[in-house]
């Protein structure tokens, strides 16, 4: 199509295309062009990522605040918001828009949290709540949350992670392991055990209590159930958390108990061990509910109570919390609270001291992504899944004898080729497998130690070393032009990284672990970015494109040793 | 254009069951001549036709028109794409299975080059068929997901038309948005 006109998409459909992705990728779209800046800045998009219950949530926040469009009021939600009167906070994930809540201590039920014997309440400057709960001393100690499925996003996997903190001074948290768990409606949830404490204070307070309290802390330990043993994790926002469990938020809305509990040990703790014996707690029990309506529908959320251990928290962990439940321990997060993953912990009939907590947060897990080239290991099905129609249509043929090649090469991973041959035979056998099999002749024939190679291995070595060089060359080749043709400068800068990328792919290691026609695959594909650079920059050197086709048959004579090794 | 003509409907309802292969010669089906912007000449039968809101809304506003109508925004390739989606549809129309449907339009999508998507988008919206649009805009969004800028510019076949300086502080302003982009 000449005309331009039919080329060019409607600005509406640009958006509606746009509002079927994910906030990440509309905000990447703005760069594309001036009509995706616009259509991708459009409320139809923004619409669409934000929680179907957004009004409800902005309306029972404690502050007003104004927005222009869509995009404002989403992204002003990224960064949490306080609702229902400061009990929680909740924000908005920026990349997949799904909900996060943090519940505050005072949304959770904390048993005997109103008496001032064994809990006080504070307000620390480093908490986003108003109010803490900061532990005396106690010998019950259970910490529930609740929430409702739906308040969560819809069929995502949450975690829930208890956040906390733990004092210098903490006493008998760690006796024995807290039980945490995590149930969704009437089922069964997971259960598992958590040591609050600080991994560096164990470390140093470890020995003491094997050489003193070994056994008794066995038979502690014995009284709860088997578990993990979790220890709090540091969070960015300066605050420790645990992992109380993960559970998943379906269509249904049911509701979600997160615990922490430890009440098993009926042993007094703080003063033995530790200085400060006046501010000795014993059992700590803190209970949080939530309902699942406020969470978004369908979402896998995890409970997470979050918490501090105050400067002389003591006997919190010396038991794990109640019977039937693990252990788990906490973390610390960045905001300086910690978080436990939460289950029910209530402590041993002993006292414990010296634990703050903050809250449980509940936010969508995100699996890792899991980049191809960095896992050789799990290549097959990524490779094979990243070779859609567009790359199938751009790079032609050469994919199918990749895939080919790359499941082959799995089948005879083990099978070692030690052929030997003369070279002119290698060269001819290798190049049959080549595309090109006169360049890739030339090629290997013009490399001196072609002669001295007496493998296909030794050969493939070669020729990867070959390449390796060409690539090195290349790249400082696009180097020198960005600085020549200062018009295209971003181009060539761009191939020039490309090709030093395409290096690091043409690794001599792949051929031991029999992942080098994947690795060096990827190297090819280093070329075709830096094709793509230069043609959307209207780039258009005869240099250029001779450079990267010298390059390619160099490629190419190195991916037919290292197939034909592989075969 | 046949000799029922003055009952189309009722004609085409009896007689497509048992004259689907044969509908390219059969005397009941009216046909409507549609001409492309490329002036390429399309004979649709009706009820194909009546799947293009912008075309029927036509016949509508002009009853007795047998005229051929004119479609200067929509070129012959996409349009011929079009007409197979269409066709597929009507099928479901008769005989609703959503299963079956959605497996049809994945299959119509999946066979389709990114060009191709592309350049029935402004068609479909032109003539205003909401389930292809709906279709495609679905698969242009899943296969543009995750993708860089550069990624996307290709594949609407878009150029760049910012400054270098407008770009990076629009790069700089959704920093955050480039992290974990897949690899082209």
């Amino acid at each position: 199509m000449e005309d331009d006109e039919f080329k060019i998409l409607p600005e509406g459909c640009v958006s509606t295309i746009l509002s079927f992705t994910s906030p990440q990728d509309a905000c990447k779209s703005s760069l594309v062009s001036t009509i995706f800046q616009s259509a991708a800045d459009s409320d139809i998009v923004w619409e669409r990522f934000l929680p179907v219950d957004y009004q409800d949530i902005v309306s029972k926040s404690n502050v007003r605040f104004k927005f222009s469009s869509k995009k404002e009021l989403f992204l002003h939600l990224c960064n949490s918001i306080l609702i229902d009167g400061g009990r929680k906070s909740f924000r908005i994930e920026k990349s997949s828009g799904k909900k996060s809540f943090i519940l505050s201590a005072r949304d959770l039920h904390i048993t005997s949290s109103n008496d001032p014997l064994y809990w006080h309440w504070a307000s620390l400057p480093e908490s986003r709540f108003s109010e803490v709960a900061v532990l005396r001393t106690v010998s019950w100690l259970e910490i529930v949350g609740k929430i409702k499925t739906q308040m969560l996003s819809p069929n995502t996997k949450y975690g829930a992670y208890l956040i906390l903190k733990i004092s210098e001074r903490s006493h008998g948290l760690d006796s024995m392991p807290s039980e945490i768990s995590v149930e969704v409606g009437n089922s069964q949830g997971s259960t598992t055990t958590a040591y609050l404490r600080l991994a560096r204070e164990y470390a140093r307070k470890q020995q003491m209590e094997r050489l003193f309290y070994g056994n008794r802390m066995e038979m502690l330990k014995s009284r709860v159930v088997e578990g993990d043993g979790r220890a709090p994790s540091e969070r960015d926002d300066g605050w420790l958390e645990i992992e109380l469990g993960e559970f998943f938020s379906g269509e249904n809305d049911e509701e979600v108990k997160m615990s922490l509990v430890e009440v098993r040990g009926h042993h007094l703790k703080g003063g033995l061990i530790i200085e400060g014996i006046e501010k000795l707690l014993s059992y700590e029990q803190i209970h949080g509910k939530f309902n699942t309506e406020m969470l978004s529908p369908k979402t896998n959320y995890g409970a997470y109570l979050i918490v501090k251990f105050a400067g002389r928290a003591y006997g919190l962990d010396t038991l794990p919390s109640t019977h039937e439940q693990e252990e788990i321990v906490l973390q610390e997060r960045e905001d300086g609270w910690i978080e436990i993953g939460i289950g029910s912990f209530c402590n041993g009939d002993h006292l414990k001291g010296g634990l703050i907590v903050e809250g449980i947060e509940l936010r969508p897990k995100t699996l890792m992504k899991v980049r191809s080239q960095f896992l050789p290991h799990v290549f097959p099905t990524e490779a094979l899944h990243s070779l859609d129609d567009h790359e199938l249509t751009t790079m032609g043929s050469k994919n199918l004898p990749l895939i080919f090649a790359t499941i082959v090469f799995f089948l005879l991973l083990n099978l070692p080729s030690q052929t030997q041959a003369t070279v002119g035979a290698l060269v001819s056998k290798v190049c049959m497998q080549s595309d090109s099999y006169k360049s890739c002749v030339q090629m290997l024939i013009s490399h001196p130690q072609t002669s001295a190679a007496h493998t296909v291995k030794q050969m493939a070595q070669n020729a990867l070393e070959l390449a390796k060089k060409d690539a090195i060359a290349t790249s400082n080749f696009f180097t020198g032009l960005a600085s020549t043709i200062p018009e295209s400068k971003a181009a060539l800068v761009q191939c020039a990284a490309y090709f030093k990328e395409a290096v690091m792919f043409l690794n001599l290691k792949g051929l031991e672990e029999g992942s080098a026609s994947l690795d060096v695959h990827y190297a090819l594909d280093q070329a075709g970015y830096c094709e793509t650079a230069l043609s959307s920059a209207r780039v258009r050197v005869a240099s250029a494109t001779d450079r990267i086709q010298k390059w390619k048959n160099v490629f190419s004579a190195a991916y037919a040793a290292v197939v034909t090794v592989e075969n | 254009m046949s000799s029922s003509a003055e009952n189309p409907t009722l004609t085409a309802e009896i007689t497509k069951p048992s004259t689907e292969i044969a509908t390219e010669t059969a005397q009941s089906a009216k046909k409507i001549t549609l001409k492309t912007s490329d002036d390429q000449i399309f004979e649709v039968e009706e009820s194909v036709a009546m799947e293009f809101a912008t075309v029927k809304s036509f016949f509508e506003d002009a009853p007795s028109s047998t005229d051929t109508v004119p479609l200067p925004n929509v070129p012959a390739k996409p349009f011929s794409q079009v007409i197979e989606f269409c066709k597929e549809q009507i099928k479901f129309k008769a005989n609703p299975d959503e299963t079956e449907k959605k497996r049809s339009n994945s299959e119509f999508v999946k066979e389709k080059t990114n060009e191709d998507l592309v350049e029935m988008i402004p068609v479909a919206n032109y003539l205003e068929i909401k389930d292809l649009l709906d279709v495609l805009n679905q698969a242009v969004a899943d296969r543009i997901q995750n993708r860089s800028v550069e990624y996307v510019r290709s594949f609407f076949g878009i150029d760049n038309d910012f400054t270098s300086e407008e770009e990076a502080l629009l790069r700089e302003e959704h920093a955050w948005a480039f992290e974990d982009v897949d690899e082209d």
